[in-house]
């Protein structure tokens, strides 16, 4: 039987691939790799396709409806989610790039996507 | 080496574009659910071009006969039952799913 001290610390990729606001999906994917992180787990968050258009800024939902995703992406480094990755030709496709992200991302091309994917244990699609 | 496993139809979202962007050579795909549609008209070009630069492709026979895709079903594309299912999923490190 494993404890938590023998057990092996897996690496995830979460990978949000919605936009926010329509769905809860995209705050769903933060919330699941920041709870990795507050565990110890190593954790990779990437944004693939839809799911760039989270990183933009200037984002300013009421109040009332739902929490700025923006604000909560500042906290990211805090909860200890350091790799954070974009897909660059779903950015590309929707007209934004490095300078419109609410926080420095690294930029994958196809080549670095399937690296991404093959480097971690576990990948988790949200 | 993973396991793709498309769950929802490639006419209806960007799942199969995504996962065509990220798949590698020596991955498999299992087309499951209204993934199986993927076997219709440009997705299926799709398909073929993934087939063409190494990966292997499957389809759950149960879904594709309940949507009268087994009859459709292109060259590049392998039916399992579940149990091959499970054997796919025991034979890739990673499963990484699409809906």
């Amino acid at each position: 039987m494993s404890s938590p001290q023998t057990a092996a610390r897996r690496s995830v990729l979460v990978v949000c691939r919605n936009a926010p606001y329509g769905r809860s999906r995209a705050r769903d994917a933060i919330d699941v790799a920041m709870a990795f992180a507050a565990f110890d787990q190593p954790v990779t968050l990437l944004f693939l396709g839809d799911g760039v258009l989270a990183l933009a800024t200037g984002q300013r939902p009421a109040a009332e409806l739902s929490r700025s995703l923006e604000k909560l992406l500042g906290t990211l480094a805090d909860y200890g989610v350091e790799e954070v990755h974009a897909d660059a030709t779903a950015l590309a496709a929707r007209g934004l790039d490095a300078r419109d992200l609410a926080l420095p991302v690294r930029l994958a091309g196809p080549a670095e996507l399937r690296e991404l994917f093959d480097a971690h244990d576990r990948v988790l699609t949200v | 080496m993973s396991l793709h496993i498309l769950c929802a139809s490639p006419f209806a979202g960007s799942c199969l574009e995504e996962c065509a962007r990220v798949i590698a050579a020596d991955d498999a795909l299992l087309l499951s659910g209204d993934g199986v549609y993927a076997a219709l008209g440009e997705a299926a070009g799709t398909l073929h071009a993934l087939h063409a630069a190494g990966v292997t492709i499957f389809a759950l026979a149960e879904d594709c006969t309940a949507r009268g895709i087994d009859t459709r079903l292109p060259g590049c594309i392998t039916t399992v039952d579940y149990g091959g299912f499970v054997d796919l999923a025991v034979a890739h490190p990673r499963t990484v799913s699409w809906f």
